[in-house]
């Protein structure tokens, strides 16, 4: 007896369902639990999307009636559309069956939206149910985007609230309206506790903050303090550096940060300011005194150069005010990142921070910074400052790595951009085409804002 | 329900070195098929990192319960990263070194996998063959909209080009999914060395002869791939649900 042709369902690269035969898959899409955004193969057949008529109709064309038929009575399709067609037009064979039923769900719905409009305008005086019913419907993009740009952090908040569980369930079921979403779910997140129930963490912190933890919702966070309270004072004196996500972003350099990608972010601007957004809210349950005040410091500064990026450059002086009363690690760091030239970094190399530059690591550090300088002098056109950076950074970055080595921040494309450190200043921005080599991994999709 | 195992890694017929490793555990219901890359000898130290990282980890842990299964494969595979990225920073020689990985670890009625790079796992079901995994290069990242169009322009850059594996950057995204286990399923992962030389139809008639005994459907794979030309490594792991 010849087998049935099997089917498997995947969703998401997650989760699988079957294999299943046609008829069992025409069930499960009766009963929602497979949707056509779903993504289905057959014996030794590629994977294809449910909604995508044209490969379904090469590949597996006995399914496309049952498609068609789930596509017509609205389930698992946001604007009733197929992915390459409009409109669902042909034979439809499984629907035979179907009109009646439709016929009184669709009279049942309509009674009950004539009872629902009776009993919100009854209710209007109220201003209750009716701003329920308003509520039930998912604010534009651009609504949001303005609210998102102007500051109105708040009033996105109480706009998004109420649609969360519609929202997240749609962009589950739904890649473009994941792709659009995506932005707003992460705003939503991190102005709040940097997680959402029912929606995936990975998918909310993308594919581009690899120097950064995993989770970085408050939770997280809060822990991490609470466990680094010990481990503050010797960090802060210039002891050895533990391997914690807590000291590693204490150590970020916020000026890397803002020149990597802000694909599919709008506030936060990308998942390292997200991060540092839900760490300092960790941190107000820390307790004050020394040295969590220098932590907090650092965390104000890191949170400031990351939400106004020109402000950071401007705000170089303030470098020593912003550390602590005591000369601390956290207090240099700031003075490094807020140096705005090559004698303002200098002056991190003397007191009170002259003793923590025994560190190898804030040597380190220190020539980073270096290159951010040369990377401006570069792009600006600034000839006294150039030759002198170079030099600089010609001798240390002979024989080393291209990252960070605590921070793990891959320096490579700043060090591209100055030449590899061997190049003389041009006049204007430098145009070179990239020399070839290895294929760089995707997973670090990194960009040069030369603007900045 | 038992679990039943069996495996085989070959240098093939063009290559000098085996830069595949496999490891599996019958008893426990787990398996690694990892596949180096960067040198000749940087991608046999990856793989092996790779494979004998996961069963260090597997081993070290307590019992998985089901609940547990995925936070333990993303932290085994983010420990396992961790030594293979830090093994290339602290050795220049072997600078670029990685390695695929495809684990596959039955726990309950589920069986689940972690997945990076072009290695891949496929169900064997009712003489059906179904890849369960997604290839992690270019061609496929484009095709899904995760890499831009313009990549393929790049000469440099080729659609069979990994976006992802083990140990290249300092963190690694994975791919980790879930399928209720039914008996008579047969898992199959295994090395591009594999794929590269027989096509899924070929893969599916050879499980449907020997599909009885695993060690010879496995011989038989190899062997298969070799007499096509075995150009690269090849290593096929196959684990069958018992009880029917």
């Amino acid at each position: 007896m010849p087998r049935a042709k099997l089917y498997l369902v995947r969703r998401d690269l997650e989760a699988f369902t079957g294999p299943v035969t046609a008829a069992e898959l025409s069930k499960l899409i009766e009963r929602m639990a497979v949707g056509l955004r779903d993504e289905v193969t057959g014996h030794c057949g590629p994977w294809i999307f449910l909604d995508d008529r044209d490969k379904l109709k090469k590949f597996y064309s006995e399914l496309l009636p049952i498609v068609q038929a789930a596509s017509v009575s609205g389930w698992s399709t946001d604007a009733n559309e197929f992915r390459n067609e409009p409109t669902v037009k042909g034979p439809i064979i499984l629907a035979k069956k179907k009109p009646d039923r439709r016929l009184i769900l669709a009279a049942a719905f309509f009674g009950l939206a004539v009872f629902a409009a009776m009993v919100a305008w009854m209710f209007a005086g109220s201003g209750e149910l009716s701003s329920r019913i308003i509520g039930s419907q998912i604010p534009p993009a651009s609504e949001l985007t303005a609210l998102l740009q102007t500051g109105g952090e708040k009033e996105f908040v109480a706009v998004i609230q109420p649609q969360l569980p519609r929202i997240i369930d749609r962009v589950n079921r739904n890649h473009d309206f994941m792709a659009a979403w995506l932005p707003f779910l992460r705003a939503y997140a991190f102005f709040g506790p940097g997680e959402i129930d029912g929606f995936s963490s990975k998918k909310l912190r993308g594919e581009s903050g690899v120097a950064a933890p995993a989770d970085c919702s408050v939770k997280a966070w809060t822990k991490r303090w609470h466990d680094a309270l010990p481990s503050f004072n010797s960090v802060a004196l210039g002891g050895a550096l533990p391997s914690d996500h807590w000291a590693r972003l204490l150590a970020w350099d916020p000026h890397w940060i803002n020149r990597r990608s802000q694909s599919g972010w709008i506030r936060p601007r990308n998942f390292y300011q997200g991060c540092v957004m839900a760490a300092v809210r960790a941190f107000d349950s820390i307790p004050g005194g020394f040295p969590a005040d220098g932590v907090r410091a650092r965390l104000a500064v890191l949170s400031a150069a990351l939400e106004n990026p020109g402000k950071a450059q401007e705000d170089g002086s303030t470098g020593k005010a912003n550390g602590s009363t005591k000369a601390t690690a956290f207090g240099l760091w700031t003075c490094m990142d807020l140096a705005r030239s090559r004698t303002e970094l200098d002056q991190c190399l003397e007191a009170p921070w002259q003793n923590l530059m025994q560190s190898d690591y804030n040597r380190e550090k220190f020539y980073w910074s270096m290159l951010r300088l040369a990377v401006k002098a570069r792009s600006t056109g600034d000839q006294s400052s150039w030759p002198l950076l170079r030099n600089d950074l010609q001798a240390f970055i002979s024989g080393r790595d291209q990252s960070d080595s605590y921070t793990r921040m891959d320096y490579s494309d700043e060090l591209h951009f100055v030449g590899a450190i061997k190049g003389v200043l041009p006049a204007v921005m430098d145009t070179t085409p990239p020399p070839s080599g290895p294929v760089k991994s995707f997973n670090e999709d990194i960009q040069i804002d030369l603007a900045h | 329900m038992q679990i039943r195992m069996a495996g085989v890694t070959h240098i093939g017929r063009r290559r000098k070195n085996n830069q595949d490793s496999l490891f599996f555990d019958e008893g426990h219901g787990i398996g690694v098929v990892a596949d180096g890359i960067g040198g000749r000898k940087g991608g046999e130290i990856a793989s092996t990192l790779v494979v004998d990282g996961i069963r260090q980890a597997f081993l070290a842990s307590e019992v998985i319960r089901h609940e547990e299964v995925t936070p333990f494969l993303a932290s085994a595979v983010d420990t396992v990263n961790a030594n293979v990225f830090g093994f290339g920073r602290n050795n220049p020689e072997y600078a670029g070194l990685g390695s695929t990985m495809d684990c596959i670890l039955f726990s309950g009625d589920m069986v689940y996998v972690a997945h990076v790079g072009d290695s891949r796992t496929y169900l064997y079901d009712d003489g059906q063959l179904f890849q369960l995994t997604l290839d992690h290069n270019v061609e496929n990242f484009v095709d899904r909209g995760l890499v831009h169009r313009d990549s393929l322009q790049d000469p440099r850059i080729r659609g069979a080009a990994l976006v992802k594996a083990v140990g290249l950057t300092a963190r690694c995204e994975l791919d980790i999914c879930r399928i209720k286990r039914r008996p008579g399923q047969i898992y199959l992962s295994c090395s591009d060395g594999l794929t590269s030389m027989l096509d899924d139809r070929e893969v599916a008639a050879l499980l449907a002869t020997h599909g009885g005994n695993l060690q010879k459907s496995a011989s038989a794979l190899l062997d298969a791939a070799n007499d096509a030309g075995g150009r690269d490594n090849i290593t096929v792991l196959l684990a069958r649900v018992e009880g029917r």
